[in-house]
């Protein structure tokens, strides 16, 4: 299989204290991916350096494309009133070098087909804020896949959305992954939702524990952990 | 108009337009990420170079310039190396650059030089050495904040997200500090120190205040800055008073105004859009 992603002995440190120790795996063309982990386990840190947000304090990321699109945590929490219309916010997908670029024609035929894959296009001329916190996240997946991305990485992209929204969302991501060949890195701290959309399972706190099958992550770490739990109780 | 037929209103109005579009070009950009101090900042510090300038004999506009690219600069490399809450660093070289600069003029009590100018803004102060640096360096911030506008628009919504692709996100923050500094400093002549961030913060509040798109923000806050900067300075010959407060009242009024449009659309014979489209 075609590598897309290596990181190799990955440290990573804020105020002289370890987030990431030795973070080391493979990501492949075509998988889908998701991190785990409890709060403040590093894995926002992780997907940063990934991206090169950040650089690692030791270590190294080989990432095999340009072509990344990344959607962080906060990306719902920008100021409600911000002046911006969904489809501005679509077109900053279009941004490459040179960046004094002007859109054209072509551009604005791939953010219009963007927004229509993620059933946003009506939308368009809204501004940003008015939006719900789901139809939002769809915008910003518009905007990643504007720039035709090759890996798409997520952090925490479900929080504060509801039940409907959130199965609507992993189905849309199926999608992508299915139809456009898109590889995606999706950060979450609930479990079962994501153990059950993709193919290969991380679970992180500071150090890689698990990477594996979802079915894997079962049956060696959260089971025992919780049997663990139980007889501890008694 | 009989005001056209000197030179002074002249070279006011042309100077005028430029600092008319280019502050609430930096200002779309300060006050959307939260640095609406900043252009305060700027210029306060460099009343300290001004006065530091007029006592070593050097031509002030100058010092206005290279002191507030030192302070921007300055200023935004103390609030990211240090951990300074919020906007601390800013005030504490606003007051900084203004208390260097009254000690400077208190202790050279006998300087030949007319300060309420710099403080107030004075069109009639403004030479042609002074025009032609303003229409230079004022002409061509104008220029790069066209070339990087989409960048900083994507930086400005997304610093992260930016940087991720592949963005050189740094760099275009430099670039910005520094035109954002150079149009503090040719605006002071005119609107003073004292007011010239607001010129660079109330035309862009009152165009979020009325639109929906990033796009339209900005040509409104351009057309805001240009309309208060020329309606100003023809009240500032008319009533023979300082012309940045004449400015920045204006534009305290175009800004309530908008409020009222946002409010009460009626009032204005508007209709109000049906938001189910």
């Amino acid at each position: 299989m075609d590598k897309i992603l290596e990181v190799k002995g990955v440290y990573f440190s804020y105020n002289g204290e370890d987030v990431l120790e030795g973070i080391s795996f493979e990501l492949y063309r075509d998988e889908i991916l998701g991190i785990i982990g409890p709060n403040g386990s590093g894995k926002s840190t992780l997907l940063k350096i990934i991206t090169g947000i950040l650089k690692p304090k030791a270590g190294e990321v080989r990432i095999y494309t340009n072509r990344i699109g990344y959607i962080p945590q906060k990306a719902t929490s920008f100021e409600r009133n911000f002046p911006a219309t969904v489809e501005e916010i679509v077109s900053l997908g279009r941004l490459k070098t040179p960046i004094y670029r002007r859109l054209n024609k072509e551009d604005y035929r791939i953010i219009d087909s963007a927004l229509e894959r993620v059933g946003m296009l009506v939308y368009k001329k809204k501004r940003i804020g008015e939006l719900s916190g789901g139809q939002q996240q769809r915008v910003f997946i518009a905007r990643a896949i504007a720039g035709n991305p090759e890996l798409l990485v997520l952090d925490e992209p479900t929080t504060g959305i509801d039940i409907n929204a959130q199965t609507q969302f992993y189905n849309l991501l199926g999608e992508l992954n299915r139809d456009m060949g898109i590889t995606i890195i999706i950060v979450s701290h609930d479990v079962s939702t994501v153990a059950s959309e993709v193919k290969r399972l991380a679970y992180l706190d500071k150090r890689l524990h698990f990477i594996g099958k979802p079915q894997e992550f079962y049956k060696k770490v959260l089971w025992p952990l919780e049997i663990e739990e139980l007889l501890g109780k008694e | 108009m009989d005001v056209f037929q000197y030179t002074f209103m002249q070279y006011a109005f042309i100077s005028g337009i430029i600092i008319g579009l280019l502050c609430p070009l930096i200002g779309v950009f300060l006050v959307l990420r939260n640095l609406s101090l900043v252009a305060d900042g700027i210029a306060h510090l460099s009343f300290g170079g001004l006065a530091l300038g007029i006592i070593l004999g050097l031509n002030p506009s100058i010092t206005l310039l290279i002191s507030s690219i030192v302070g921007g600069l300055g200023i935004d490399y103390i609030s990211r190396k240090t951990k300074l809450y919020g906007d601390t660093a800013t005030a504490i070289f606003l007051s900084a650059g203004m208390a260097l600069g009254i000690v400077i003029i208190s202790f050279f009590k006998g300087m030949n030089i007319n300060i309420n100018s710099y403080l107030f803004g004075s069109i009639l102060a403004l030479t042609k050495a002074e025009l032609i640096l303003t229409i230079v360096v004022g002409g061509l911030s104008i220029l790069i904040i066209y070339l990087i506008y989409r960048a900083l628009f994507y930086i400005t919504f997304d610093e992260d997200s930016a940087k991720a692709s592949g963005l050189p996100v740094e760099r275009i923050n430099i670039l910005f500090i520094l035109v954002s500094a150079i149009t503090i400093a040719i605006s002071i002549r005119i609107s003073g120190i004292l007011l010239v961030s607001a010129l660079t913060v109330i035309p862009v509040a009152t165009a979020i205040e009325v639109s929906n798109s990033f796009k339209m923000t900005t040509i409104i806050s351009l057309i805001v800055g240009v309309l208060s900067v020329l309606m100003g300075l023809l009240f500032s010959y008319y009533f023979n008073v300082a012309s940045g407060g004449v400015i920045i009242l204006l534009n305290v009024f175009i800004f309530m105004l908008s409020l009222l449009f946002k409010r009460f659309p009626w009032l204005f014979n508007y209709k109000v859009h049906n938001n189910k489209s």
